[in-house]
């Protein structure tokens, strides 16, 4: 793993951010790597864009009519606003089924006016505030249209969690049989992969979306546009993912996960990129991610200012004066990194 | 910077905090470490109970009137509760000032019931729920035991900030401008310091009245506060206050941001400092206890009480257990390699065994 963003505090370095970087095109060629990118990382929610494509490739979307606002959500980890949860709610009417369906269990929402709401009247969150709720009812959409057994849907037993593993198998150049699986926070299948392979399932994504003849194209130009025509269903509003896909119009796709987690498809030379940060922080994947792209030149002089407050964010006193940043500290074209030690002057 | 902890999902490794340990006796011997120990970090509010040792030295706990309990406070990182407050609030009172002279700044309490009590009220909190508002009205009292001016006294070229400098300075045996200071999150300037230094200033503060020096005594009535009043120091169920209450206060800690926590032990006149690299106090937790465990320092019920600190459960959103914060490293032999990805055994001579 190698060093990745510093914060600092009056200039001093005083934390460390390690992790991986990974950029590869379509046929699976390394193009820019820092750390050892056979690493390998369990994928959470980043998984969910490629978990949603055989609700489509199947004909389940096509099926239960889902919008692409819904499928946006089906690829969301959503921040639990009203729109969400309403969005959910529906794609669960139209199969039938309800919120006791959903086996996502419940959390806080970590859309902040929306917990102090949750507070302020004393309600219990639902399934529906979930973050992974929109995930889960694609997963009953597509149990519901082949028949499979609801009631253990999440289960990587059921024909329906072995569906989307296949799908996940086939975009990631893997043998389905060989992919260890964990259970993610909501319950459902999570993946181990390496960081190349990660990044490979992206770039083909855009792939297949720009390959007409594609079996899977139809499913990729759905996925890809849903999110990117409906960014504020994928994370919300004021959120890392909503923003940087509001900024950069139809470029790119990116998803984070947990455990510092990030993923990204971008459209021009279909490049995937996987991310991590070694010890799990997220407050570091937002400048790392928009330095990667900064580097890859891929953000014009306007997307880059709009993503400002996420590429170096400020850390703030009691007081709201600016004591430090969360800084990127590597270049992707750099073999050799700078050297870098906590307690030392960081010099940019 | 070795491994210190692993965060497992499913016996897989998913994250990784690496990171620096001291151990120091108050001869300023290392007795153990990891990483090297003159690596600086900012000392954040690991400081208090040093900086607290100036006010004591001062006299003006005798003048004021301020009880142990209330020194507590002072050397505390405090999760806003009711007695949290009112002890804050008597010693400003005891010293003629109120809430509005304290200069921390406004911040969420750290205790969910504080906090939603205020969102309930629709209330903003006062400063007096911000966790450095203890150590602020110290210092409040040391300006005016001195008759200092109470505006600026954030600063660090103020004198009460110069006073509290120069005690560093003398504690270690070194120049007030050899050290490098920062602000700190609630405004007051932050020294960088050794991770050796930190752990000796701990050392100090575990040899308390029986040690050496001018500030032996000020050592002695801090050690004797953070023992006696541990419910000030963090709050209910927070980790500081565990520690010292379920150690039977054999042990002294206090974590400070960013992934810093100090500890005294007193009975072996040890002081320890631990950084977090990465500044995750989730890795704080379980290589506090280890470190603990490893040097036999505490018994077997100690540990039982503390479990939950010392192998936090990562749970799923229907509270499955489904990994765990693991400390890795083994003061008896040198650091195994952690890879992301790799299988974890759960070993039949390992602790975190039980947990299975």
């Amino acid at each position: 793993m190698e060093p990745l963003a510093v914060v600092t505090r009056d200039s001093y370095v005083e934390s460390i951010h390690y992790g991986y970087i990974c950029v590869v095109n379509t046929s699976g060629q390394v193009l820019y790597n820092l750390g050892d990118y056979n690493t390998k990382i369990f994928l959470r929610s980043s998984a969910k864009p490629l978990q949603a494509i055989p609700l489509i490739k199947s004909g389940a979307a096509q099926e239960f009519n889902f919008s692409k606002k819904e499928i946006a959500i089906a690829c969301a980890s959503h921040s639990g606003q009203k729109v969400h949860r309403e969005t959910v709610e529906k794609i669960l009417i139209k199969l039938g089924l309800n919120e006791s369906n959903l086996h996502c269990g419940i959390m806080t929402p970590y859309n902040d006016e929306e917990h102090k709401r949750l507070i302020a009247s004393g309600i219990s969150p639902s399934p529906f505030h979930c973050s992974c709720s929109g995930k889960h009812s694609a997963m009953l959409a597509l149990a519901k249209f082949r028949g499979y057994n609801i009631d253990d849907y999440e289960s990587i037993e059921n024909p329906l969690q072995q569906e989307v593993l296949k799908t996940v198998a086939e975009f990631t150049d893997e043998d389905a049989d060989s992919i260890p699986t964990g259970i993610d926070g909501c319950g459902a299948p999570i993946y181990l992969m390496s960081m190349n392979k990660i990044a490979l399932s992206y770039a083909r994504l855009i792939m297949h979306m720009h390959n007409q003849n594609s079996p899977y194209h139809h499913a990729c130009k759905t996925i890809f546009n849903s999110m990117t025509q409906f960014p504020e269903m994928v994370a919300g509003e004021n959120e890392f993912c909503t923003v940087l896909m509001q900024a950069t119009g139809d470029k790119l796709i990116g998803k984070v996960g947990s455990e510092a987690v990030y993923c990204l498809g971008i459209k021009e030379g279909s490049l995937g990129i996987c991310i991590k940060i070694a010890d799990g922080n997220e407050r570091a994947i937002y400048p790392i991610v928009v330095h990667t792209l900064k580097e890859l030149g891929i953000l014009s002089n306007n997307e880059f200012n709009s993503l400002e407050q996420w590429y170096n964010p400020v850390i703030k006193n009691n007081l709201n004066e600016e004591v430090g940043e969360i800084l990127p500290a590597f270049s992707l074209n750099l073999k050799s990194q700078k050297l870098l030690s906590i307690g030392v002057k960081y010099q940019q | 910077m070795d491994p210190l902890a692993i965060l497992t999902r499913i016996n897989r490794v998913e994250s990784i905090h690496k990171g620096y340990i001291c151990v120091t006796d108050s001869q300023k011997k290392i007795i153990y470490s990891i990483g090297d120990p003159n690596t600086k970090v900012y000392f954040r509010s690991s400081a208090k109970p040093i900086q607290a040792v100036a006010i004591v030295n001062s006299g003006a706990m005798e003048k004021f009137g301020i009880t142990l309990q209330e020194l507590a406070i002072i050397c505390s990182s405090h999760s806003g509760e009711d007695f949290h407050r009112e002890a804050v609030d008597s010693i400003l009172k005891k010293v003629g000032l109120s809430e509005e002279n304290l200069g921390c700044g406004v911040a969420n309490p750290y205790n969910q019931d504080m906090i939603n009590q205020l969102i309930k009220k629709g209330e903003r909190p006062s400063q007096l729920y911000n966790c450095c508002s203890g150590k602020h009205a110290g210092m409040l009292a040391l300006c005016r035991y001195y008759d200092f001016p109470v505006a600026g006294y954030n600063e660090p070229d103020h004198p009460v900030q110069q006073l509290i400098l120069k005690t560093f300075a003398e504690l270690l045996e070194c120049e007030t401008d050899e050290i490098i200071t920062g602000i700190d999150g609630c405004d007051v300037p932050t020294i960088m310091i050794t991770l050796h230094h930190a752990s000796y200033l701990y050392s100090l503060l575990a040899h308390g009245s029986n040690g050496t020096g001018k500030y032996k005594d000020a050592f002695g009535i801090v050690q004797k506060a953070m023992v006696s009043y541990p419910r000030m120091i963090n709050g209910d169920k927070e980790f500081c206050t565990d520690l010292i209450t379920h150690s039977g206060g054999k042990v002294i800690g206090k974590v400070g941001a960013e992934g810093i926590y100090c500890v005294a032990v007193p009975e072996k006149r040890l002081g320890i400092c631990i950084k977090i690299s990465d500044g995750n106090e989730r890795g704080v937790y379980p290589v506090t206890m280890h470190i603990l465990n490893q040097l036999g320092i505490l018994g077997d019920e100690a540990m039982e009480k503390l479990k939950i600190w010392a192998y936090p459960p990562v749970k799923n959103h229907k509270g499955r257990i489904i990994g765990y914060t693991v400390p890795v490293f083994d003061i008896n032999k040198s650091s195994s390699t952690f890879r992301i990805g790799d299988k974890f055994e759960f070993g039949s001579g390992n602790q975190w065994n039980l947990w299975q």
